[in-house]
């Protein structure tokens, strides 16, 4: 019984960041932007960077410098779209330069940054409960709402621009929900374990269906089975959990890819 | 009902790919647009449509702004640029359209209704729920269509209509399409001469400038040769159709 509650927070968390990040995954992936989660997740790092040695709250430094980028990517893509992916691996770096820069200039105790490359999903609480709680709400609310919007602007923007919808904002919104969503789970995941799931569960559920809801189901089923399978061998075997999942998830796509390329 | 006055576009500053356009469409009209490619056929439908935006000149869709009026025309697009493989059903992409002008309308009773009755038409009630990957060229071409339908636009605008349609498909697709006229406004981008020449109340030849022709007028040899930089032959369902002007290099 007190090893399940010992557990509890971090399988609530698990389930919760599973899901979060198989939703959004799955719109990244088909829309072909879930490299951007790359982007944004590595600015987050210079907001993390800045926050540490301003003193103030990561969680806010991050919010802010992953938004900002979510505006930049959005900005690049409609006015430099040549240039897209040389400005975007720029983001990506200068992110960090401006983490390990503003770290330098840290007066006392300097913060573990390994930490949110890596993450530890087994150092979680029920505060991170609650958070992802509220996103994974936000989110579902505005994708129940807005479905039709959202597919119509994701698969045909011209189309989407002749009936007058307003395609920025949607672009915008679905942008600005990844970069909240990497940024929540960039303490608990770590920004490896954010990008992978971003993008590993999504492809492979993406590449055995091209119906939607059943995506998203299948996304979240890769998704669970990665983070709780991987935690799960990482506690039996004593051994680090961000690399597990990363295998797991990995496995599971080539499996998908075998299952495919049979039918 | 569209009215386009001295426009002008160019990618770049040297070099215009439309010069003093002028064009005006009423109510009823069945306008083919024809010319090489290159000739600018798209641009000008872009243009049009507010998707690009002209160097000068104006343009007045039903006595107002492109944007107030584009979301009362029915759009047809070359689609080669759309990935297919994102998660859409046949019945999401008909619907869109449904969203016309208003993109916080929810759901209404008799939406399903009229997608139902919109399928129907195009034969694609049995496919309403498949992904549109599945489908084949000639399928993909009639829900398209059915989405630049479903909303009962006044003005059509079909990019090249046919390209995916066997010899079959395309008699039906001409046929229907003639039908429209004149309770519905008709602007064709097409290469087949013989067809709108037959069926269009007015043809107009794009190449940088645009020459118009009232239907059953022929374009004069030296017409076509300023239009067509090289023999026009013009293609219909893969082989040459007909040839309608010679130039000779040398």
């Amino acid at each position: 019984m007190d090893s399940l509650l010992f557990w509890a927070p971090t399988i609530v968390v698990s389930v919760l960041a599973s899901i979060l990040v198989a939703i959004v995954g799955v719109f990244a992936v088909a829309r072909k932007t879930s490299y951007m989660a790359g982007s944004i997740a590595h600015s987050a790092f210079g907001g993390l960077g800045i926050a540490f040695a301003l003193g103030l709250s990561p969680l806010l430094g991050a919010s802010i410098f992953a938004l900002l980028t979510a505006i930049l990517v959005i900005w690049i893509k409609q006015r430099f779209k040549a240039y897209e992916d040389i400005l975007l691996n720029g983001i990506w770096a200068l992110g960090m330069a401006i983490g390990i820069f503003a770290l330098h200039l840290t007066q006392g105790y300097v913060p573990d940054l390994f930490a949110y490359l890596f993450g530890n999903i087994l150092l979680t609480d029920f505060y991170d409960a609650i958070y992802l709680g509220i996103a994974l709400l936000v989110i579902a609310i505005f994708l129940y709402r807005f479905y039709d919007l959202i597919q119509t602007v994701s698969f045909d923007e011209d189309y989407a621009k002749v009936l007058n919808l307003p395609t920025l904002s949607v672009s915008l919104g679905i942008m600005i929900a990844l970069a909240m969503v990497t940024v929540l789970l960039l303490k608990i995941m770590g920004m490896i374990l954010v990008v992978c799931l971003i993008a590993i569960p999504a492809a492979a559920a993406l590449h055995l269906t091209h119906l939607l809801p059943k995506a998203l189901l299948l996304s979240i089923l890769f998704s669970l089975t990665s983070v709780l399978g991987g935690t799960g061998l990482a506690i039996y075997w004593d051994l680090p959990p961000t690399p597990m999942i990363v295998f797991l998830s990995l496995i599971i796509l080539g499996v998908a890819f075998l299952i495919k390329s049979r039918q | 009902m569209l009215k386009i006055q001295d426009i002008c576009f160019g990618y770049d500053a040297n070099n215009l790919v439309l010069d003093r356009i002028n064009l005006d469409i009423e109510k009823g009209e069945f306008v083919a647009l024809i010319g090489p490619n290159g000739g600018g056929k798209s641009t000008l439908v872009k243009l049009l449509l507010g998707l690009l935006s002209a160097k000068s000149g104006s343009m007045q869709l039903f006595g107002g702004s492109i944007a107030d009026g584009r979301s009362r025309v029915g759009y047809l697009p070359q689609y080669a640029h759309l990935d297919f493989s994102y998660p859409i059903t046949v019945g999401e992409v008909v619907r869109a359209s449904l969203m016309a002008g208003n993109p916080w309308r929810k759901r209404q009773k008799n939406d399903q209704l009229k997608l139902q009755e919109t399928l129907e038409e195009f034969s694609l009630s049995p496919l309403q729920n498949r992904p549109l990957s599945d489908l084949s060229g000639g399928q993909r071409q009639r829900v398209f269509l059915a989405r630049a339908m479903i909303h009962d636009p006044e003005l059509l605008i079909l990019d090249e209509p046919t390209t995916a349609l066997d010899a079959k498909s395309e008699n039906h697709f001409y046929h229907w399409l003639q039908g429209l006229v004149p309770q519905k406004t008709v602007i064709l981008v097409s290469h087949d001469l013989s067809v709108v020449s037959r069926i269009a109340t007015k043809v107009c030849c794009l190449n940088k400038t645009l020459v118009t022709h009232a239907s059953g007028e022929s374009f004069s040899p030296n017409e076509l040769d300023e239009i067509y930089p090289c023999a026009v032959e013009f293609f219909a369902h893969g082989h040459p159709h007909r040839v309608v002007g010679h130039h000779h290099h040398g």
